[in-house]
């Protein structure tokens, strides 16, 4: 007996490559030597056995079988909030495997088009390789409509994607940020449950809670710009702290109406020191 | 589900098409080159099934009898990409002879002569994550020259996600390794004596001297530590003039 | 959501307890009471599996009294000479009453202890002394002495909001308005009510205060 997602799959072959067939790629098949490069992806393939969502789960979920073989890289805080100057995106840059720190300098922010970025939140290879295909559909948009895709339509395009793919065990909690002439700064959550949520302010991952207490207490939406970046390096730097699995450096971005910028890589070693001394806090820490 | 002979208690038997071939792959990144190397023993548990394997693969355009002739030593171009796996080999065979198949494609279709490493590492990220419902049990590292000729290497995990970076060390040695690595090739760590622990030393690039120091240095120390690494070791090194390989050899037991 | 908070000032120990007591979906009693006064000037925050607190704190409070009743007894010896009866008592009282680390060492082997009994006790305690000394224990007997420290779920918010804005030189005022910004964030975050808030001031020299904050100032 198959598992209705498999079965799913395999009836309907798979998202990717109905895309393919959508747009109509397929007359040229015989125009071009290797099948392989026209699709934008391989078609995803699936465990041989009844259950393959509970295949991978005991293959590779670390956190529900410690030894399972395959660690997947995990663990991050990201937080994006909206103020009167636009918007502030945050993140950590520590990737985890099980205890092991994987890496000290992913970079958890993935720059779709100038005006929209995406925040990386739960498997590293998940949300890297989705947002880079929103990517694509963003400029495929941009290139039938002759505009720029708005924000609410690209977290769709992600949302209903991740939905497609609900179940089967996908693991990613996202941000899209980015400006539009009608949006105006907008940021949608989206995440692996099919979740898809508009706000002011989030923050994702294992390390939410403790972004979440400070940004809370010192958010006010008439923030000036310095203000604001300040808030969420310190948002984040609170949560490398207390929250084991994140850490590294800070990288800080602000979304105006001319697209985003860029606002620097932070050493959370070397912050840290500066900012205890300079705001008298984190007087749990003795040195 | 199959039901026990002795006892009411069902038998499940699970599907494992994983297996742990142990052994370790490092690369490093330099100004002008590039190095990837690994031991080559193979074993399963505590069993050796061989001494001498393969875990990197030079992926060269083909070598002109002139090149051959002035480079004899050479296995490859300065536009090979130095492919390595690490983790289930059979996994690690399959990855390496797919991505060397999408490579020949590419370059005979693009009408190119090599591809960039860019472009290869995000072939391989398609790869990986192609199955990412059932995915290849490998660490996997490429290096290369980029377009500007700088030493060039990519690293991913087992579903696809990558980065670029100066060093890293894939497999079973990878937790006693990467820490000295990282102090060692990106002097995380280290300060300018006398400053107090206030001036961090600045990061440059390693001559290639240098880095095969260290290389060896780490095979041999993990090779003391670790069970499934030892025999031989196996470094490819890229640059300017081309590929080579140096094979020394680790302890047998 | 059970909360348990407790902050050093300068010259106070504030500790925080709510009063919502749940149980499954429901809360069962809105005047719940987590914490109790060891001794006039120690008080512990109890929190953890229902029925072990109260049995818990009743265990420790009652031997810690049945310590100070046997050895502060009354002298029995003469007094010597130019020593007035007043003067001994006063300082073999002292002795014989247990400060705040002598309790908290007491109730962290108490628990480490019953960790390796039949049935241990599931609680998670904060022990405040008015001299100025804060500790937090759970239940394997992990002990800490910290200058705010919380227990629960609450801890994945209030932690780095102290992180951020606990200084050292605290005023009573000041700690009370941390405390009230601690639980308005996780009134905020916290899908869970925990309604209204039990608030204990020690200090030096002199008993307990102890003051109701109720839902409606919390969200002012």
């Amino acid at each position: 007996m198959l598992s209705n997602f498999a079965d799913q799959l395999q009836k309907t072959g798979n998202f990717l490559e109905r895309e393919v067939f959508d747009n109509n790629l397929q007359a040229k098949n015989e125009l071009l030597g290797n099948k392989k490069f026209q699709k934008l992806a391989p078609t995803i393939e699936m465990a041989p056995v009844s259950n393959p969502a509970e295949f991978l789960r005991a293959h590779t979920d670390d956190s529900k079988n410690p030894d399972c073989a395959i660690k997947i890289a995990h663990g991050t805080t990201t937080l994006a909030f909206r103020f009167q100057g636009g918007i502030i995106v945050a993140v950590d840059s520590r990737a985890t495997a099980g205890q092991w720190i994987a890496s000290q300098t992913v970079n958890k922010v993935i720059r779709i088009n100038p005006f929209l970025l995406g925040t990386l939140a739960g498997g590293a290879a998940d949300c890297q390789y989705w947002e880079t295909w929103l990517g694509t559909q963003c400029r495929l948009y941009e290139l039938r409509n002759k505009e720029r895709i708005s924000v609410a339509a690209a977290s769709k395009i992600l949302g209903n994607l991740v939905y497609e793919y609900k179940g089967a065990g996908l693991s990613m909690g996202t941000m899209v940020c980015g400006y539009t002439k009608k949006e105006g700064p907008t940021i949608y959550y989206v995440d692996s449950d099919g979740t898809r949520l508009k706000g002011d302010l989030f923050c994702v991952g294992s390390g939410q809670t403790f972004a979440y207490g400070v940004l809370d207490s010192n958010y006010k939406w008439d923030l000036t710009v310095e203000e604001a970046l300040y808030l969420g390096k310190r948002s984040i730097l609170a949560a490398a702290h207390r929250d084991a699995y994140s850490g590294g450096s800070i990288n800080l971005y602000h979304v105006t109406e001319n697209g985003w910028i860029y606002h620097g890589n932070h050493d959370v070693d070397k912050i840290f020191w500066e900012i205890k001394e300079q705001e008298k806090s984190f007087n749990n820490v003795v040195g | 589900m199959m039901t026990g002979q002795h006892g009411s208690q069902p038998i499940q038997h699970q599907f494992n098409p994983y297996s742990d071939n142990g052994g370790t792959l490092l690369g490093i990144a330099g100004e002008d080159f590039a190095i990837l190397a690994s031991d080559t023993r193979q074993s399963v548990d505590y069993s050796i099934n061989t001494r001498l394997s393969h875990k990197i693969k030079a992926i060269s355009p083909s070598l002109t009898a002139e090149f051959k002739a002035q480079n004899p030593k050479m296995i490859g171009t300065k536009n090979s990409i130095l492919f390595g796996t690490n983790g289930f080999s059979a996994d690690g065979d399959a990855l390496t002879r797919q991505f060397e198949e999408n490579w020949k494609w590419y370059v005979h279709d693009q009408n190119k002569s090599a591809m960039s490493m860019q472009s290869a590492a995000r072939n391989v990220q398609h790869l990986l994550y192609g199955k990412r419902f059932f995915p290849y049990y490998v660490h996997t590292i490429i290096c290369g020259l980029d377009e500007e000729g700088k030493g060039c290497l990519y690293s991913f995990d087992p579903v696809g996600s990558y980065e670029r970076e100066q060093c890293r060390v894939g497999g079973a040695g990878a937790s006693l390794i990467m820490p000295f690595l990282d102090n060692q090739v990106n002097f995380k760590n280290q300060y300018i004596p006398g400053t107090n622990s206030t001036e961090r030393r600045k990061v440059d690039y390693l001559s290639l001297d240098e880095c095969l120091k260290l290389v060896k240095d780490a095979f041999t120390s993990v090779t003391e530590r670790h069970i499934t690494v030892g025999d031989g070791l196996e470094i490819f090194i890229i640059d300017k003039n081309g590929v080579r390989c140096e094979y020394h050899d680790l302890k047998k037991d | 959501m059970d909360l348990l908070l407790g902050i050093k000032t300068e010259n106070e120990v504030i500790l925080a307890t709510s009063k919502n007591f749940a149980r499954g979906i429901s809360i069962m009693n809105h005047k719940d009471k987590k914490y109790i006064n060891i001794s006039d000037n120690i008080v512990m925050g109890i929190s953890g599996e229902s029925g072990d607190t109260t049995q818990f704190a009743e265990y420790i409070k009652a031997n810690i009294q049945l310590y100070e009743n046997r050895y502060s007894s009354i002298p029995t010896i003469s007094l010597k000479e130019q020593e007035t009866e007043t003067t001994t008592s006063r300082s073999k009282d002292h002795l014989n009453t247990l400060s705040t680390k002598n309790v908290a060492n007491f109730v962290r082997q108490e628990l480490a202890k019953s960790l390796r009994s039949r049935k241990p006790y599931q609680v998670n305690v904060i022990i405040a002394g008015g001299e100025g000394s804060l500790y937090m224990i759970d239940y394997l007997g992990t002990m800490v002495e910290q200058p705010y420290v919380v227990q629960g779920y609450a801890a994945f918010y209030a932690l780095s909001l102290l992180d951020h804005h606990y200084r050292v030189n605290l005023t009573e005022e000041d700690g009370l308005e941390l405390v009230k910004k601690c639980i308005k964030e996780i009134n905020l975050r916290v899908p869970a009510a925990i309604g209204d808030v039990d608030i204990v001031i020690l200090s030096p020299d002199q008993v307990g205060k102890e003051l109701l904050l109720t839902e409606k100032e919390l969200r002012a």
